[in-house]
């Protein structure tokens, strides 16, 4: 059902169209930040770099929309909780596009050296490509408040942690056998360690997801006090 | 521990003994029933506020429980209400020592066209009898419980029409607990204050309910929010849903309550 008051309705609206289309501007970012990984393309880091600003100015104005609207109407039940996990939210993805500056200014200075060059290649782009569809995932749960599809996406948080796990084991052979190569592989693993925490921001949008339609808070779903 | 307080405190509701217990009430304007099978408790020594749209009948629930409406011609309640143990809607009840027990105040402030001494010495003449200096400690009590003493002192022979509304209010409250009740009933008490008035009413009811139990109809869910810990939301004569008011504004249990506090009425 509807608000009575369709002013309020509004207010809602823009504030969730915001987080989404910042969303969009995140996924975009990550895709480009991966691809500069690959190709070392100056102009897409520097894209990469400017868009960021944006993501900055939108988390801004969703805090903004979400104090006004709660200081008017004092929001309740579900109408509150969105409106502070839509905030939570904005916080995370403006994290995620931090991750992905990180990302792809690292990807300028890059070390060569031949062999991780390929683990760059290969075992980020991995990673990366994992985190990039659980990104799209989470924004789609955000924007159906999908529960189910919210949980999936909070499941996959530990495939990328053992991924990431992977590739730490693999670097550390790598630099434990050739010190030379232990330059180049600090980057790499500094990479690594940019996408997964990108994952864990993913991981906390989901569950403002089921926050916001359960009720429920499901962060450390586990911990007991 | 301050948010605690003003936001429902969880444990206290769950503790709490029970002070009022309705069993299936009904409640008939004639032949209009105003109440559909109303159970209920309602805890001791906590702020309990209904919250409803307009004619949902909260405020025919409040004047039930000191039998208000008996003053009514045609107006009659069915049912249990238990109070200490003994059903109040027994024909036997013995009105005035209920309406002791079970005070009242109303949307607008009704001060008696007399001092401010006498709007209070009045209420405890009718119960008990004391001397001129135990109504003198007895008035300044109820003044000061009601955070009006300071205010009042120096003007107890003046009117109690000379004080402002919310004064006036409070001065309700004093009249309402110098005949020392055991439960205040509170029908929308802030609805004609203005907002510092309606602060230091709301303060007033937070220290109160260390020795009564409240029980509180209000427009406003902000106010129910803020001062009370259980809060039961009606339409149309029934009870949806009566839950510990830390929950009921943030996760209501049934989707009618949650579209009334969201805004979503109608």
């Amino acid at each position: 059902m509807e608000h009575t008051s369709k002013q309020f309705e509004q207010e809602l609206e823009a504030i969730r169209s915001t987080l989404l289309a910042m969303g969009g501007i995140v996924e975009t970012q990550l895709e480009r930040a991966l691809e500069a990984i690959a190709s070392g393309d100056r102009a897409l880091v520097d894209a990469v770099v400017r868009e960021d600003k944006r993501v900055n100015v939108m988390q801004m104005d969703i805090d903004r929309m979400g104090m006004e609207t709660i200081a008017k109407r004092q929001p309740a039940a579900v109408d509150l909780r969105q409106i502070l996990c839509t905030m939570q939210a904005a916080n995370d993805l403006e994290r995620i596009g931090d991750e992905i500056k990180k990302i792809a200014e690292r990807a300028q200075q890059f070390q060569t050296n031949e062999r991780f060059q390929s683990l760059r290649l290969n075992e980020v782009k991995h990673i990366g490509t994992l985190v990039t569809s659980m990104l799209k995932e989470a924004l789609n749960a955000f924007a159906r408040l999908d529960v189910i599809a919210a949980g999936e996406v909070i499941g996959r948080d530990s495939a990328i942690d053992e991924e990431f796990e992977r590739i730490m084991r693999l670097l550390v052979t790598y630099m434990m056998e050739d010190p030379r190569a232990i330059s180049a592989g600090i980057d790499v693993a500094f990479l690594a360690k940019a996408i997964e925490r990108a994952a864990d921001h993913t991981k906390n949008i989901s569950e403002y997801v089921i926050h916001i339609v359960q009720g429920r808070d499901p962060r450390h779903a586990t911990s007991k006090l | 521990m301050a948010f605690q307080v003003s936001l429902g405190d969880d444990a206290a509701a769950v503790d709490s003994p029970t002070k009022i217990e309705l069993k299936h009430v009904n409640f008939f304007y004639g032949g209009f029933q105003g109440l559909r099978d109303i159970s209920l408790t309602i805890p001791e020594k906590q702020v309990t506020a209904f919250i409803g749209p307009s004619g949902c009948g909260k405020s025919t629930l409040l004047r039930t429980l000191n039998r208000m409406y008996s003053l009514y011609p045609g107006q009659r309640a069915e049912g249990e209400i238990l109070f200490n143990g003994k059903n109040i809607l027994d024909a036997k009840q013995d009105l005035n020592a209920l309406r002791g027990a079970i005070g009242m105040v109303f949307q607008k402030p009704t001060p008696f066209p007399m001092s401010i001494y006498d709007n209070i010495a009045f209420g405890v003449k009718l119960y008990e009898n004391l001397s001129k200096s135990d109504m003198d400690d007895r008035v300044e009590w109820a003044l000061n419980k009601a955070a009006l003493w300071n205010e009042a002192k120096d003007k107890l022979t003046q009117s109690g029409l000379s004080l402002s509304g919310g004064q006036q209010q409070r001065l309700c409250i004093a009249r309402g607990i110098a005949v020392k009740p055991e439960v205040l009933l509170l029908d929308e008490p802030t609805s004609a204050l203005d907002p510092i008035s309606t602060a230091r009413i709301e303060e007033l009811v937070s220290e109160l309910r260390n020795d009564y139990t409240i029980v509180m109809v209000t427009h406003n869910m902000q106010q129910a929010a803020r001062v009370s810990q259980h809060t039961a939301y009606m339409y149309l004569g029934e009870l949806i849903e009566f839950t510990p008011t830390a929950q009921i504004f943030v996760k209501p249990k049934d989707r009618r309550t949650e579209d009334y506090i969201t805004g979503r009425f109608g």
